[in-house]
């Protein structure tokens, strides 16, 4: 008998996860990722962290203030995000990350506060500062006292959020059992490596941003982690698909069947091994191409994102074949990420303003 | 630039891409602010308000600016009792669901003696009572609604502007419509027309020389479609007062054939009762040729009743079908199997099957062997059949195929009486003599043979059963195998298992016996039942439980005779007569070779709209002068007919007036010279029952819960056809409609003048039969169901004690026998409504006809027969499968109906209709799914878009009906100085019927029908397909 089912009728439906959720898992990942790196310079100070880790938890700020608001795009009725807050759900784990978003940008902000309260106060002091700037500076440095732990307090606050976001963005999705793609124990964990493999792949390029040049042995460690994260994916991916191909599992046999007939779906597939494989290779290889291997990394874990809502969207839930899905022009397509990323460039001009760039990067404190 | 200045620049060019980009969230948030996202109710949001709210104590609290009522759907022919919501302040029908009193939306329905408040409370989440039983509307009931705003719509009378079906109309004024319709004139500048009142003419005979014709009043015709419960009426005015005999429905190119064979079996080819499986208690039902669910009606019930028996009950299925239907699903699992047959071949299978049970012992002789209804039930048996009376197989004999009767052994029989019901049957006695087989008082012999002497003369008879089984040893299950493509083992595997559950199995059929052994193939179909013993039996074959009689001489009013009434007279226009009680018969015998007919004639079918257009058009039987084209399309429903009339349509000197009736304008009525609007779906008035498998009594009554939307007679009446029918007998003062054109009971003299006299009365005969009459509805009962709005008509054309049980069944939406009457009270496996007359193993009347081309005699039982054309030529013999390697089919689509393309909503979601190939064809014709060919067959070429699958028999290629129009909104007409609208998608897909033949062994124009049914052939058409 010939598989191939034939649709005399059927809907087509329309995509719910728009792209804005794209952007949103993809900037919270990239946030707690990065806010992850921040801990061995600041927290733990790690002899040579310390540079590296200012520079993730400037983008863990800058990601996690712009994830929020894309958040709220895809609501399809943002006026009423409060009823969230009004109407609790516990069974609903978007319910319960209404709450978890709070605790992690709280904890986040404050710790950033903590942690670059002595840049700011350096850099009120600074000759070539405007004197209005110099002003504000002093007022947000607040006595740009270092209070170890506060900073402690912070981070650890700051984590417990972090974890939790991790768990809510990965379960509210896995839940979604009418999506075999998506209803895979693996998904929640898969997220969690390509955030910190984006955070990485973002705290490389910011840092080659500032510093204008690779700096070697930072580069190193980083492209070191960044293999080990680029490993891991590849790892679970390998395990995904033994469980889908043995059946072993059959929620990821189920899950396998969905696309395992279709020639885009194996190019995604193979692009995604194959991009993870040559970041692997080369964070080992050429450890010092840093630019390369951090935007790379963030091309994987957006990517990531892209195909596991839009293109999971694009198997019906009911019917054959596949839906063809088009990023429009408009608000919830392409004007919609440039005006993320538009939010984006200006707090990190802002930020950028209010933190002394070259004491930022600096090897030390 | 400076270095901080740049960075302002880039910054404020993020925070305007970020406005930008936010801003349409920016305002969905202000939307939210000032209110303007709040959906209309925090409950139900922007769909519409509920019509009612049940409280959580079971209180009703009814919406008052929604009216809730009763009646029935016309989204198929199925005419659900529906449950209909009007938003009042619009008079727009909102939406549709089920009646919870009607059988054909509800299992089981709710007793009549339920208040409207508590039907009402019945459908609501009030203990989830509206879960049991689900009452429901179907989605295309609730897509349909559309056709009455739609912009296609005929509002007024109107005349054609320009030549016929020039898409040109001038709406006129109905007093116009009438003066020029009755008196005629030179209507259209193209000399004069003749107009309804001369063409009255009761006295002229046709032909003086052949005055079996009847009079000229005969060529006025009448074609309407399907008894959509206003038929009667139609009927009184144009047989009755106007006096023509001419006035068929659409049958003959529905599923004429099946109605055929089930008739034969039956005993009646005219009115041709059938059965239906008891899917509510069957344990296996074969379904041949027909979708259980979506086609052969009811559809919901069936799908309802076969979803059911599958999931909770015994029912296994098997489903034999060229084409794979939603029947057999994965919802279905091993409880329904597809097995696709060549088509036309059902009789092959058939008769494979009977092979089988023959040889196997299979065959349930003792049933067959009861000879009348007493000695049957004394056995247990509810029905019995003709299995063992003897019929006359002398050769030669001129009764040769009938059965043997009273008069032919010299008892005595009134002259009058002679070969009528009273002629008695006979068998063999045992002492080897004929005796009466209403008199025996046990079993008869089945293997009776013998030969009689009469008056010296040999006449040798048998046993209807011997005969058949004649047919059935003719053939091997082999070789039935290789006739219709199922293994031999498949059919003995299905003959198996249909003989193993006693009276709980049966088999039935529908529209896919349209092909050219369409008689045939359903006789013998419908026979296995017969052979197992099935009817009357609960799981079994069942009746219909009819319903409750609204047009005859009823208890309350005679809607059925009146004074001047006339008894329509003369040979039909159709030619389904005996060709030998002709002239021309008379005429070619004295000249020594009687046969062949000029054309082929039909004894044993009912009124053919196949052979009216071709026939009118070649003059045969009679040229007509006047045709009305009643909510009938058979431009587009008669296979091949658009191609053989097409071009004499256009000319008036063929068919001088055409007139139409129809809320629509669609690929026949384009071609008339007046079109007079008519009500739609839940406008009108009428009293329908259930068209079969519902096996206790059902009568749904349609009113006109909404006011008509067509323009208003100058008396402010909607125009109609009751307003039309009666305006034309008012002028001209025809008998039967009028002041005083009907009476009550008791012969006083009453006007029929308003629709409603009609409807009403009718009612009031429906309320007062049964075993008692109808309760009287309250005053909530009318308040709760909009009757109120029909208190003034009912008050006024009823008597007082009879306005109130009228009343009662519109609250109702008419009137049911309460389920738990399905089954017998004294014999719970009986059916209580049993057919009582005997079952036919032989047809008398088929086998005592010839076929009026060869004049050969007709075989009378199930046969396998191969499809042929009219004299009997196999159709492969003239196109053969080297020339034309395919065949195509139609199926019934699950969705469309012949009407419904303009309905949007069905379109949205099932655009078109490609060809199914199944994939070696497709292979070798290089064609893969998306791809366009060019579909061929003698009679016609399509291009059409392919699907490839395998839910296709290899050689055949499959188009669902309903798309392919050229009219109903595809086309957009000029009205007056209005233009409709042009929707290129209403021109969607492909029609069968355009690809429908010509019989090329008959003269003069033709279509392919079936020699015996004279049925359509749509299925089986011989074909080509290659890439476009």
């Amino acid at each position: 008998m010939n598989p191939t089912i034939v649709e005399t009728v059927n809907v087509v439906r329309e995509v719910a996860w728009l792209p804005w959720a794209v952007q949103y898992f993809f900037l919270i990942g990239l946030s707690y990722g990065a806010f992850l790196v921040s801990l061995p310079g600041l927290v733990w100070r790690r002899p040579g962290w310390t540079g590296i880790s200012r520079v993730a938890l400037l983008g863990a700020l800058i990601c996690g203030l712009t994830a929020p608001v894309a958040l709220l795009a895809d609501l399809h009725q943002p006026g009423r995000f409060y009823h969230f807050y009004l109407y609790f759900t516990p069974s609903s784990w978007m319910s319960w990350g209404a709450f978890f978003i709070p605790v992690y940008l709280g904890g986040l902000v404050l710790y950033a506060w903590l942690a670059f309260r002595p840049l700011l106060a350096q850099q009120a002091q600074a000759a070539d500062v405007s004197p209005r700037l110099s002003r504000l500076c002093r007022l947000v440095a607040y006595g740009g006292l270092e209070s170890r732990g506060a900073l402690r307090a912070a981070s650890l606050l700051t984590f417990l959020g972090a974890a939790l976001v991790a768990i809510y963005t990965g379960m509210e999705v896995m839940v979604v059992q009418a999506r075999p793609l998506w209803d895979t124990p693996l998904l929640p964990v898969q997220f969690a490596v390509t955030a910190l493999g984006g955070g990485i792949g973002l705290t490389l390029v910011l840092k080659r941003w500032f510093s204008q040049q690779e700096s070697a042995p930072e580069t190193q460690r980083l492209a070191r982690a960044l293999a080990l994260t680029q490993g891991l994916a590849l790892a679970i991916g390998a395990v995904w698909l033994l469980l889908g191909l043995s059946g072993l599992s059959p929620r990821h046999a189920l899950a396998l069947a969905q696309v395992a007939p279709s020639a885009s779906w194996k190019l995604t597939a193979v692009w995604a091994a194959a991009s993870t494989a040559l970041t692997l290779a080369l964070a080992l290889s050429r450890p010092g191409s840093g630019l390369l291997i951090g935007l790379l990394a963030l091309h994987s874990a957006w990517m990531m994102r892209w195909t596991v809502f839009i293109g999971g969207q694009e198997i019906p839930k009911t019917g054959a074949g596949f839906y063809q899905y088009e990023l429009p022009l408009g608000y919830d397509g392409w004007l919609g990420i440039v005006g993320t990323f538009g939010l984006w460039i200006a707090l990190f001009i802002a930020l950028t303003t209010l933190l002394p760039v070259k004491s930022l990067t600096a090897k030390s404190a | 630039m400076e270095r901080s200045t740049r960075r302002q620049l880039i910054a404020a060019g993020g925070l305007a891409a970020f406005a930008t980009g936010f801003s349409q969230t920016l305002g969905r948030i202000g939307d939210k602010v000032t209110g303007k996202d709040a959906p209309r109710h925090n409950v139900w949001g922007n769909a519409a308000a509920p019509e009612f709210t049940v409280g959580p104590n079971g209180q009703l609290q009814p919406n008052p600016a929604q009216q809730v009522s009763y009646t029935a759907c016309l989204g198929c022919t199925t005419q659900c009792g529906v449950r209909v919501r009007i938003d009042k302040a619009t008079g727009r029908v909102i939406r549709v669901a089920g009646n919870p009193y009607s059988p054909l939306s509800t299992d089981p329905h709710l007793p009549m003696k339920a208040s409207v408040r508590d039907s009402l409370i019945a459908v609501s989440r009030f203990q989830d009572k509206g879960q049991a039983g689900r009452s429901t509307a179907c989605g295309r009931g609730n897509a349909v609604l559309s056709q009455m705003s739609s912009p296609y719509r005929v509002l007024t009378p109107m005349k054609r502007v320009g030549a016929r079906n020039s898409g040109q109309w001038a709406p006129i004024a109905f007093a116009q419509l009438i003066q020029e319709l009755t008196d005629g004139g030179d209507l259209f500048g193209e000399g004069p027309v003749a107009g309804l009142k001369a063409l009255r003419d009761l006295a002229t005979p046709i032909d003086p020389a052949q005055p079996e014709l009847g009079a000229r009043v005969n060529q006025v015709a009448l074609l309407s479609s399907v008894n959509d419960g206003r038929e009667p009426l139609a009927r009184r005015f144009w047989n009755k007062s106007y006096g023509t005999l001419n006035f068929v429905g659409h049958g003959s190119y529905c599923g004429g054939s099946f109605r055929s064979g089930t008739g034969a079996l039956f005993g009646d080819m005219k009115k041709m009762p059938h059965a239906k499986p008891d899917l509510a208690h069957s344990e296996f039902v074969i379904f041949i040729g027909t979708a259980p669910g979506h086609a052969g009606n009811p559809f919901k019930r069936s799908a309802g009743l076969l979803a059911k028996g599958r999931s909770e009950g015994k029912l296994n299925y098997v489903v034999v079908d060229p084409v794979l239907t939603n029947a057999d699903n994965r919802a279905a699992a091993e409880r329904g199997r597809w097995i696709p047959i060549r088509p036309g071949t059902d009789s092959a299978l058939a008769l494979g099957m009977m092979r089988w049970m023959l040889d196997n012992g299979r065959i349930n002789r003792t049933y067959l062997a009861n000879p009348n209804l007493a000695v049957a039930e004394q056995l247990g048996e509810p029905s019995f059949s003709s299995a063992t009376w003897l019929v006359i197989i002398e050769a030669g004999h001129p009764r040769q195929g009938r059965f043997l009767r009273g008069s032919d052994i010299g008892l005595p029989v009134a002259e009058a009486e002679r070969y009528k019901d009273s002629d008695p049957y006979l068998i063999l006695g045992a002492d080897g003599q004929p005796a009466l087989a209403s008199e025996a008082t046990g079993p008869a012999s089945l293997d009776a043979q013998t030969s009689l002497t009469l008056g010296d003369k040999p006449l040798a008879v048998k046993t209807a059963w011997l005969l058949l089984k004649d047919s059935i040893v003719a053939q091997t299950v082999a070789q039935c195998g290789e006739a219709c493509g199922i293994p031999a083992a498949r059919i003995s595997a299905l003959a198996d298992e249909f003989t193993r559950h006693g009276r709980k199995a049966a088999v039935i059929a529908h529209g896919g016996m349209m092909s050219g052994a369409g008689f045939y193939n359903a006789f013998s179909v419908m026979t296995l039942n017969l052979l197992i013993g099935n009817l009357n039996w609960k799981g079994g074959l069942v009746m219909n439980g009819g319903g409750f009689k609204d047009d005859g001489e009823g208890p309350r009013y005679n809607l059925e005779s009146f004074p001047g009434a006339i008894e329509p007279k003369g040979t039909p226009l159709g030619r389904n007569s005996p060709y030998e009680k002709t002239s021309e018969f008379a005429r070619k015998k004295a000249s020594g070779k009687p046969y062949p007919a000029q054309s082929p004639w039909f004894p044993n079918a009912p009124g053919l709209a196949t052979e009216w257009f071709t026939g009118a058009m070649n003059g045969y039987p009679y040229p007509i002068k006047a045709l009305i084209l009643w909510s009938s399309n058979p431009l587009y429903g008669i296979t091949g007919l658009r191609a053989q009339i097409e071009k004499d349509l256009t000319d008036p000197k063929k068919i001088p007036l055409i007139i139409s009736v129809d809320p629509l304008i669609n690929e026949s009525n384009a071609f008339a010279d007046y079109i007079v609007p008519d009500s739609l779906m839940y406008e009108s008035w009428g009293w329908t029952s259930a068209w079969n498998g519902v096996p206790t009594k059902a009568s749904t009554a349609r009113w006109p819960v909404v006011e008509p939307q067509a323009a208003k007679t100058p008396d402010g009446q909607a125009i109609g056809m009751e307003t039309f029918f009666m305006a034309l007998a008012k002028a001209m003062a025809l008998p039967g409609f009028g002041p005083e054109a009907m009476s009550d009971a008791e012969g006083k003299p009453l006007p029929l003048e308003r629709p409603e006299h009609w409807y009403l009365r009718g009612g009031a005969n429906i309320a007062w039969l049964g075993k008692e009459p109808v309760p009287d509805a309250t005053d909530e009962d009318l308040a709760l169901s909009g009757v109120d709005r029909l208190r003034p008509l009912l008050e006024a054309s009823l008597k007082p004690e009879e306005w109130r049980k009228v009343a009662f069944l519109f609250t109702r939406g008419g009137r049911y026998q309460p389920a738990r009457e399905a089954q017998d009270e004294a014999h719970p496996e009986w059916q209580t409504h049993r057919f009582k007359s005997p079952l036919w193993l032989w047809s008398d009347t088929v086998g005592g006809s010839k076929n009026s081309i060869t004049g050969k005699r007709f075989t009378g039982c199930a046969s396998w027969q191969v499809p042929a054309f009219v004299d009997g030529t196999p159709m492969r013999s003239v196109y053969s499968e080297a020339q034309w390697p395919l065949q195509v089919v139609s199926f019934k689509s699950a969705l469309q109906n012949s009407y419904s393309i303009a309905a949007t909503r069905l379109t949205g979601i099932h655009p078109s209709n490609p060809l199914l190939v199944h994939p070696v064809d497709a292979a070798q014709a290089d064609l893969k799914s998306g791809d366009t060919a060019v579909l061929s067959t003698p009679g016609g070429t399509v291009k059409t878009t392919v699907i490839v699958h395998e839910g296709v028999m290899q050689g055949v290629v499959a188009i669902e009906h309903g798309f392919g129009h050229r009219e109903l909104g595809a086309r957009a007409h000029r009205i007056g100085q209005t233009q409709q609208p042009d929707q290129p998608a209403l021109r969607a897909g492909i029609n069968l019927n355009d690809l429908g033949l010509a019989d090329p062994t008959r003269s003069g124009k033709s279509v392919w029908v079936d020699a015996i049914s004279g049925a359509s052939v749509r299925n089986g058409l011989p074909a080509r397909l290659r890439r476009a």
